[in-house]
């Protein structure tokens, strides 16, 4: 189920009547249940999968708060990765594996007979089995119990609002709140409400607008000007924030009114001075899911300088490979690798600040670094988007052709000043529900809302008849 | 404290009241930038005219926008939406085209419109058969004309342009038979109403809501896709059958094939059919051939569309006869001898391939007015209607 789909409005008016009706352990099952019709009304046979992976790592985990010795409890979360893994192995990435080293084997000369399988990829399968691996191996370093009560733990992986695109959850913030009762204050519901209309603002007036842009230019770029090749690079930089930004915002907003608070999953990422502080604030569950559960077991930056480039590089490589099956993914993870590795070789050791408001006596230089770092990671974005490296080098070879700068589209501007004007609001306001949670200036906050209202309004009926499914719902 | 929140409450309710109209000012400008729309054309192209009622104005000329469409309209020197005219040449074949908005080709430019497409169509068949012969096919079709219409519109067009042949285009729903007794009230170009001969003429008021609608629908884009929105998806529709429970069970796309017939769309049909009569008659005393052309609605080509309408009114698919309009016309053709071409046959089969018809708009699209050309071009050369059937101008038997 689409939360931009008409299906998704009755379905979430029916759960918001009856949920705050029930008692606090009514709920829980009745939000697995929701959550259940909602994977399933996509596929209903992957609710079997679903329920495979929590049956799984629910035992996992009780045998791991069981188990007393150290070898026995490395076995059992040893296992519990790697079932995730192979799960999320076999469905996301057999075919890409196979046919590499079909590719590989043939540049010997040699032919593998291993045949493609027809595999459907399962809805969100990147972030569900990454959120369940954060229980085992959170019991395994003793900073969570596991939990007894299989319905919790059920809840847990199968929480609809952030099931199909994150946030990726960590057990110790989640589940405490599914195991206590809730309270749901008119508070929280109304900023459930304005997270929920920003979140739609951001996919349906901004994202869903720019998309037939950035599809229609990335689709041949060798047919057009390095003007509208800009368009493209600045349309897709700006939709896959909004598209996925505004999905965590809905997804936190109906947690809030459901009584959860889920992790922030951006923090006006095209803001950032340097990659670096990108990175802390673009799709935070990842890039924290990765540093806690990856690059620090890798020994981080303890072991030297090499070792902690190769670290770095080894964590942007595998995040590439976890947006998707595909080189032009890889690729995409290992430029950021060396961006973040070439940025800490320039900070020679000096901590990167990511507080606001920036520094007003530098505050050209801070604008430029600001500009630059916008465009490096505008620039990645055409590997993103890009569905192979032929188009993605016709794209970055059209886009120096500066002779031919015709065709730029300024509504792309327009809409890249209306995010950076929420972000800068959030950013000096510090709260991203600012709309709700403020009480002075009154009308500029009934402006601003009535402004986002009408804005999506108008996009929703111009684009009646065209959903346009969440860019990360692929990963 | 019942003062203070009735306080509270006024002071939200006056803080939105001032508000509104400048959040509605931002929609439109959200719309214009980042959605723009065609808002409406002041169509401000027509005259009164004593015989037929109105017509389209010597050289104007404007834009027809609509969400699927914008196209240049054009007016001659003598008041159609075509080419310049002059005395009929030796070798041409003359044909004068009278319909509605379909054989206008609404939302279609001129090039594509069914008289262009029908005369490459009659010219390729003619050249292929060495027949000598220039083909024109003058666009006397006008949107919103009916029998009546075309009946007056023959009269007046035919003495000066001297037709050979003249094709009637009917649809399913041509059987109107109010024209007659209309009134029109046109004002610096644009119909703004009409009244019945014998009635009060309505003059509107400085400011009425269809004044502000209009305004709306030439200024404002937003206003445009909220319209489009509510009229395109049939929300309009479904609330005025809602509000109006004698409406249960019936829509007005489905009225021309319901069976049985009502009493009314009988006689309108009986009506529509004799100032056809009338039309046949003098056709015949000129020495012209009169030919008539049944153009299906998207409906009775797009079975989807049909199920989808049908599935809306309430209505089960025993209570319409899809043919129903067709039969008659054809029974009306028959009884007074009058050859019928019907391209329904060639547009199913190019709908399956590709559309046919604008999506909301339900006209023809050029794939359309091509597939149907074609086919009527060809039935025009099986029935050996003329040129094919006169010995002027042929080189070859």
């Amino acid at each position: 189920m689409l939360f931009n789909s008409l299906i998704f409005v009755v379905f979430i008016v029916v759960v918001f009547l009856v949920y705050p009706r029930l008692p606090h352990r009514v709920q829980n099952i009745f939000l697995i249940l929701a959550s259940y019709i909602f994977y399933g009304y996509w596929d209903w046979r992957f609710i079997f999968l679903l329920f495979a992976l929590t049956i799984i790592n629910f035992i996992i985990g009780l045998k791991l708060g069981e188990s007393g010795k150290q070898n026995e409890k490395k076995f059992l979360v040893t296992l519990g990765i790697v079932s995730n893994l192979s799960i999320l192995c076999f469905f996301k990435y057999f075919n890409f594996f196979v046919d590499s080293a079909a590719s590989a084997l043939a540049v010997f000369g040699l032919h593998s007979n291993i045949p493609l399988l027809q595999i459907i990829l399962p809805v969100g399968i990147s972030f569900y089995t990454f959120q369940t691996m954060t229980y085992t191996i959170d019991i395994y370093r003793d900073k969570l119990g596991p939990t007894k009560n299989f319905i919790d733990f059920a809840l847990f992986v199968c929480f609809f609002p952030q099931l199909l695109a994150g946030p990726i959850e960590r057990a110790t913030n989640l589940l405490p709140q599914i195991a206590s009762p809730r309270q749901i204050t008119k508070a929280q519901v109304l900023s459930g409400l304005n997270l929920i209309l920003l979140g739609y603002f951001k996919k349906v007036a901004i994202a869903d607008t720019l998309a037939p842009i950035a599809d229609k230019i990335f689709a041949s770029p060798d047919l057009m000007t390095s003007g509208q090749l800009w368009t493209g690079v600045y349309a897709f930089t700006i939709q896959i924030y909004c598209d996925f930004s505004g999905y965590t915002d809905i997804a936190r907003g109906i947690a809030l009114i459901l009584g959860f608070r889920i992790m922030e999953n951006f923090n006006a990422p095209y803001l950032s001075r340097s990659i670096t502080e990108f990175w802390r604030r673009w799709h935070i569950s990842l890039s924290t899911w990765l540093r806690d559960y990856l690059y620090i077991p890798l020994g981080g930056n303890r072991a030297g300088n090499i070792r902690t480039y190769t670290n770095l590089i080894i964590t942007f490589l595998l995040c590439g490979l976890w947006h998707g099956a595909a080189w032009t993914f890889i690729i995409w993870g290992l430029t950021h690798g060396l961006y973040i590795s070439a940025h800490r070789i320039i900070l020679r050791g000096r901590k990167v600040d990511i507080s606001w408001p920036i520094n007003y006596s530098r505050r050209i230089v801070e604008f430029g670094k600001i500009i630059l770092t916008f465009h490096i990671v505008a620039l990645t974005w055409v590997l993103f988007k890009s569905p192979n490296f032929t188009i993605a080098l016709k794209y970055f070879e059209g886009l120096f052709r500066f002779q031919q700068f015709t065709g730029f589209a300024f509504s792309i501007i327009f809409a890249g000043l209306l995010v950076l004007a929420l972000d800068l609001a959030q950013t000096w306001l510090k709260s991203q529900t600012w709309l709700t949670d403020r009480h002075e200036h009154t009308a500029i906050r009934y402006l601003v809302a009535q402004f986002l209202f009408f804005s999506t309004l108008a996009a929703a009926i111009a684009h009646v008849g065209t959903i346009t499914p969440f860019i990360y719902f692929q990963f | 404290m019942r003062k203070l929140i009735i306080h509270t409450w006024l002071k939200r309710f006056l803080l939105i009241a001032v508000i509104l109209p400048i959040a509605l000012l931002w929609g439109e400008f959200f719309t214009r930038t980042l959605l723009p729309q065609n808002v409406d054309s002041q169509m401000n192209i027509f005259q009164s005219d004593n015989l037929i009622g109105f017509t389209y104005k010597p050289y104007a000329s404007t834009h027809e926008k609509g969400r699927e469409y914008n196209v240049l309209y054009q007016i001659n020197s003598i008041g159609l939406r075509d080419r310049e005219y002059g005395p009929k040449k030796k070798g041409v074949f003359r044909i004068l085209l009278l319909g509605d908005s379909f054989s206008a080709s609404h939302g279609m430019p001129i090039e594509d419109s069914l008289a262009r497409q029908l005369e490459r169509s009659l010219q390729s068949i003619a050249d292929q058969a060495g027949v000598t012969v220039k083909i024109e096919v003058i666009n006397a079709a006008c949107g919103g004309y009916s029998p009546y219409n075309y009946w007056k519109a023959y009269r007046r067009w035919a003495s000066i342009l001297n037709p050979d042949a003249v094709i009637v285009v009917l649809s399913p729903d041509d059987y109107d038979s109010s024209n007659a007794f209309m009134q029109y009230i046109i004002q610096d170009g644009m119909i703004l109403g009409t009244f019945r001969q014998g009635q009060k003429q309505h003059i509107e008021n400085k400011i009425s809501i269809t004044k502000l609608r209009k305004w709306l629908s030439w200024n404002s884009e937003f206003y445009i896709l909220l319209r489009n929105f509510l009229y395109y998806n049939d929300i309009v529709g479904h609330i005025s059958m809602w509000m109006n429970s004698k409406a249960k069970g019936q829509n007005p796309q489905l009225e021309p094939y319901m069976v049985p017939q009502t009493e009314n769309i009988t006689k309108a049909w009986a009506i529509t059919f004799s100032y056809l009569q009338n039309l046949n008659k003098e056709t015949n005393k000129d020495g012209i051939q009169l030919i008539i052309m049944s153009a299906p609605m998207k409906l009775e080509i797009d079975i989807e569309q049909l199920r989808q309408t049908l599935s809306a009114s309430g209505l089960k698919a025993q209570q319409i006869n899809i043919n129903q309009p067709l039969k008659q016309i054809t029974d009306f053709c028959v009884q007074h001898n009058i050859p019928l071409l019907d391209p329904r046959v060639a547009l199913r089969k190019r709908h399956k391939e590709t559309p046919c018809y604008f999506v909301y708009d339900g006209h023809w699209i050029a794939a359309g007015l091509h597939a149907a050309t074609d086919s009527i071009a060809l039935q025009w050369r099986n029935l050996q209607l003329p040129p094919w059937n006169s010995n002027v101008n042929k080189n070859q038997p």
